[in-house]
């Protein structure tokens, strides 16, 4: 079945505009409500991809050519096809990220905010450096290659079919993981989040536990974070360190500062905009003489910088601010 | 709820606290006793509101006891005394700014199943059922305390005095035996305080005791039944209110500050 | 007026100022007067005393002997020419990192932008020397001039603005400008690697034994930079202890509103500070490229370990810096050490162990925010070691007012 070349288009936009939507509401849970400027998001991002793709890939043993790669579809495929090995291998990054997440929280926790950013930014800097170094592993800097995606034994050969697919299953994904979000946020639990955010001391003479509260926010927005790395994996195909740089960590703060830190739909909306807006420029280089388009990331680059400064001075709420919330009266 | 009369509801012995050179609490040691609304007075530096800090738990103390219904507390957070029926309000409100007024309050509930992130998912209907029941005891405070009609506000938007309120009926939603009440009507106008203080003998009469710091000498002689004097860092004296205004050495301490 | 829900605080902006490295005012008879006289009450963060942990510092130096002690077994006298690598990259580190605590300690936020100036620095040097080919010496003058105008700007355009929303918003903001200066790095130079036009001279033998040169050091990327660096921490502790400009950066630092109070033009002073720390990350920035390839990239690369140090030696610290400037980079050099030495088959065969000589330097500021997180060279809140381990937010203490 050929599919339209508009319709691929749009669904190679709406993958990783899908993706950078998980992280975004990822990040809501521990930046927009709870206050925990987690400077690693790249990192936890990362740990999930590389667990899908060790799960989804074959071993690679280190030849002259290449360093290898551990890999385990060799266990798996004789029993089933991609499709239930992704959905096993989203699980692991989910809960590889979510366990990594708890270790890295419980020590540093209790720090305050620009302590907590420079010390996740520390840990997440190391975990960079293991994932490159630890070649035989993760085949370093050259990254694992030929990652399945779960349509490739349901769909095989048709490319454009799979993506569509592919987009689908990350647009259904996202919408459980904003219901999912919506719901814990509006419920007591979400609460206690915000209290910690606008005060902590008072929300601790209030009665209630903030560094457990913290830790589960954190652990929880980590373990979206890895879920979002399982399905980067298996959308880009091949992974390297390079993937998750900072850079990547600073674009999800710009889009959720930009749709509305604490608003949940808002933040979603953010990284629809800003991949958007980055889709667009990548497009309209062409249009420029090929000495200035050359220099386009760099400008790119810099004008994310603007933004989050622009938006920090003239409107740090965001697009959408935070919904206030009322509650019906139930007394007379 | 109370001790058998007799017994002290909250105990101090002893009590210790240093802030790098400064002796904030000097082998504090003093009582107070259920269901009475005692205050807690003394110049500027005595040690009051370290005091507080110290029996709800935001410091430990370098050394010394707290007991709270025979039990002893120091060194525990608060949110484990709140549980046992203990809280305290802030001396400057630390109203929660981008919250409503009545999200404010029900945060202050106790035991509150929805906090628990797995039974969100396991236990929904209970969830449901105390949020409704929060949601009404919430209420009822607010139309006591006369916040009713600003519940949907953010709390920042209150005046101070409102928000001295709002201090105080976050302290109530919790069901507390006893509230460590810091300066409640301090900068609050008359009508107000009037208002805090009909709400504090109301409810003092409910069985709670209240244990408060209060520079207004007014209040402190016409409300509280017990009066204790904290001078650099000790009990100094404690009494009845006329007879504390009456001792020398109390006089003495507050002129010589 | 419409106040909006986030009128005064960005989303997640904590709306109380935190105060410096310290929680809380010392009282100055607990810190008798040494060599210096504090000069108005409460000492504070960039007041000039003697540290108190003696012990701690004893420990620190202690476990650096130790240290040199167990590599000695492996690495025999060589081990020492780790420590020079060490104090040499270390005196890096300390005129990045007193520029970053001093905005620490001035505007109390985490300028992440200070990587990126230092960057401003080698690259501006870069281009007077690399690419319009004068000396190096120019090229420093050009970096300082540029670097610090750099920091006078970014003040003037955004952090002055920002003060009154809290050290959140001036941290997130600070990285949006890091990332201004990378992307306009990276498009001004490009993203090949460049160097320093500087003669390469060979390294000055310090130890040879039995005709073999076991110890040396070179003059223009090894004795230059502590020169540079042990001038810079001399002229900065003149500054601030001895100048009336200095001793009102303390009391600014410390105390703002009483500072204003006594006539001291704080804005001034803070315009000041920034030209400052412009300053020491130009000159960082110059050494740097003296020491690794210039490349895009290289700011972020260095915040971290400047970050450490600043962390290390307590936020508002300059001699505290200085002190832990100096241990990331012995730490980090040393680590190099053990680490080549894991990398040997024969112990655990660890693949490319060099690339993990930053974990040292983090591990080592991890536990300090752990286990001191006033630094080493600021006081222990106290309240910390007693009592049990639930409360230890790294934040002014409540109600030290009564």
């Amino acid at each position: 079945m050929s599919v339209p070349a508009p319709i691929v288009d749009f669904v190679n936009f709406l993958i990783p505009a899908g993706i950078f939507a998980m992280l975004a509401l990822a990040l809501n849970i521990q930046w927009g409500h709870t206050g925990l400027f987690n400077a690693g998001v790249a990192a936890f991002l990362a740990i999930g991809a590389y667990m899908a793709a060790i799960y989804l890939t074959p071993y690679v043993a280190p030849s002259i050519v290449y360093p290898g790669h551990w890999g385990y579809a060799q266990v798996w495929q004789p029993w089933f096809g991609t499709a239930v090995a992704f959905v096993i291998a989203v699980l692991l990054s989910t809960l590889l990220a979510a366990f990594v997440g708890l270790l890295i929280a419980l020590p540093i926790l209790r720090l305050r905010t620009d302590y907590f950013a420079i010390a996740t930014l520390a840990l997440a800097e190391i975990i960079r450096l293991i994932l490159t170094n630890a070649q035989t592993a993760t085949a370093g800097t050259i990254g694992i290659l030929r990652i399945p995606g779960p349509f490739d034994t349901l769909l095989p050969g048709d490319p454009d079919l799979q993506a569509v697919a592919y987009a689908t299953l990350v647009i259904a994904s996202l919408i459980v993981m904003f219901w999912l979000v919506q719901y814990v946020t509006r419920a007591p639990w979400g609460r206690v989040l915000r209290g910690i955010r606008e005060d902590e001391e008072a929300t601790l003479a209030l009665g209630k536990n903030v560094f457990s509260f913290r830790t589960q926010a954190f652990v929880f927005g980590c373990a979206l974070m890895g879920a979002a790395g399982g399905f980067l994996a298996s959308h880009l195909g091949s992974i390297t360190p390079d993937n998750f740089n900072p850079l990547a960590t600073f674009a999800i703060y710009v889009m959720v500062i930009l749709g509305g830190s604490g608003n949940n739909f808002g933040v979603i909306f953010g990284a629809f905009l800003y991949y958007s807006l980055d889709w667009v420029s990548v497009r309209i280089d062409d249009y420029f003489p090929p000495a200035l388009a050359e220099k386009m990331p760099a400008i790119r680059f810099a004008a994310i910088g603007v933004i989050l400064v622009a938006l920090i001075l003239f409107r740090p709420e965001g697009i959408f601010k935070e919904k206030k919330r009322t509650y019906p009266a139930v007394t007379k | 709820m109370t001790e058998p009369d007799g017994h002290p509801i909250l105990r101090t012995r002893n009590i210790t606290k240093a802030f790098g050179g400064l002796q904030a609490l000097d082998r504090c040691t003093l009582e107070v006793r259920p269901g009475t609304i005692t205050g807690l007075i003394g110049p500027n530096g005595a040690g009051k509101s370290t005091l507080f800090n110290v029996v709800i738990g935001l410091f430990a103390p370098d050394s010394g006891r707290v007991y709270f219904n025979g039990e002893r507390i120091d060194g525990q957070p608060p949110y484990k005394l709140v549980r046992k029926g203990l809280v305290k309000t802030f001396q400057i409100p630390r109203e929660l700014r981008a919250m409503t007024v009545l999200e404010n309050l029900l945060i202050s509930a106790k035991s509150v199943p929805g906090e628990q992130f797995l039974n969100l998912f396991l236990r929904s209907r209970r969830v449901r059922g105390k949020e409704l029941e929060s949601q009404r005891k919430a209420e009822e405070i607010l139309r006591i305390v006369g916040l009713f009609e600003l519940r949907d506000e953010y709390a920042m938007n209150l005046s101070g005095g409102q928000k001295k309120l709002l201090e105080l009926s976050r302290a109530l939603m919790s069901d507390p035996t006893m509230i460590l009440l810091d300066e409640p009507v301090a900068g609050v106008n008359p009508t107000l305080t009037l208002k805090i203080l009909e709400v504090i003998e109301r409810l003092r009469r409910q069985g709670r005791t209240f244990f408060l710091i209060e520079h207004d000498m007014d209040v402190v002689m016409k409300r509280c039944d017990w009066v204790i004097v904290l001078h650099q860092g000790r009990k100094l004296a404690e009494g009845t209110p006329d007879t504390i205004k009456k001792d020398q050495n109390v006089v003495e301490a507050y002129l010589g500050s | 007026m419409r106040r909006s829900a986030t009128e005064e605080g960005f989303h997640g902006a904590p709306k109380r100022l935190p105060s410096a490295a310290t929680p809380f005012e010392p009282h100055p008879n607990k810190y008798p007067p040494r060599l210096h006289l504090v000069p108005y009450e409460g000492g504070g963060a960039l007041a000039f005393r003697l540290p108190l942990r003696y012990r701690d510092i004893a420990i620190v130096f202690g476990i650096l002997i130790a240290s040199i002690a167990l590599l000695w077994q492996i690495w025999g006298v060589s081990i020492l020419q780790f420590l020079i690598n060490g104090i040499v990259v270390g005196s890096i580190y300390v005129v990045g990192a007193t520029g970053l605590t001093l905005i620490y300690g001035i505007r109390k936020f985490a300028n992440f932008a200070h990587g990126e100036m230092m960057s401003f620095g080698t690259y501006t040097a870069y281009f007077i020397n690399g690419i319009l080919f004068y000396s190096l010496g120019w090229g420093t003058v050009f970096a300082i001039v540029a670097t610090a105008a750099l920091g006078l700007l970014m003040e003037f355009l955004v952090f002055r603005r920002l003060a009154p929303r809290g050290a959140v918003s001036m941290m997130v903001a600070s990285i949006g400008i890091a990332i201004v200066i990378s992307g306009f790095l990276n498009a001004a130079f490009g993203t090949s690697i460049h160097q320093y036009d500087v003669i390469n001279v060979p390294n000055t033998p310090i130890l040879i034994i039995g005709g073999v040169v076991v110890l040396s050091i070179n003059p223009i990327r090894g004795i230059l930079p502590v020169v540079v660096g042990v001038a810079m921490m001399v002229f900065l502790h003149t500054l601030l202890s001895r100048t009336t400009t200095g001793k009102a950066m303390r009391a600014t630092a410390d105390n703002p509103d009483l500072a204003r109070a006594s006539g001291i033009r704080t804005q001034r002073i803070i315009y000041f500070t920034w030209g400052l720390s412009g300053t020491l990350a130009g000159v960082a920035g110059v050494l740097l490229g003296l020491f690794i390839d210039i490349r895009p990239g290289l700011g972020f690369s260095v915040l971290l370990f400047v970050f450490a140090a600043v962390i290390i030696g307590g936020l508002g610290s300059p001699y505290g810096a200085m002190f832990g400037g100096f241990i990331v980079g012995i730490a980090q050099e040393m680590a190099a050490a053990v680490l080549a030495w894991l990398g040997d088959p024969e112990v655990i065969g660890l693949e490319q162990p060099l690339a993990y000589r930053p974990v040292a330097a983090f591990l080592i500021m991890i536990i300090v925010l752990l286990l001191r997180p006033g630094g080493l060279l600021g006081p222990t809140p106290s309240g910390e070691r007693t009592g049990r381990r639930w409360f230890r937010f790294r934040k002014p203490a409540l109600g030290a007012d009564e």
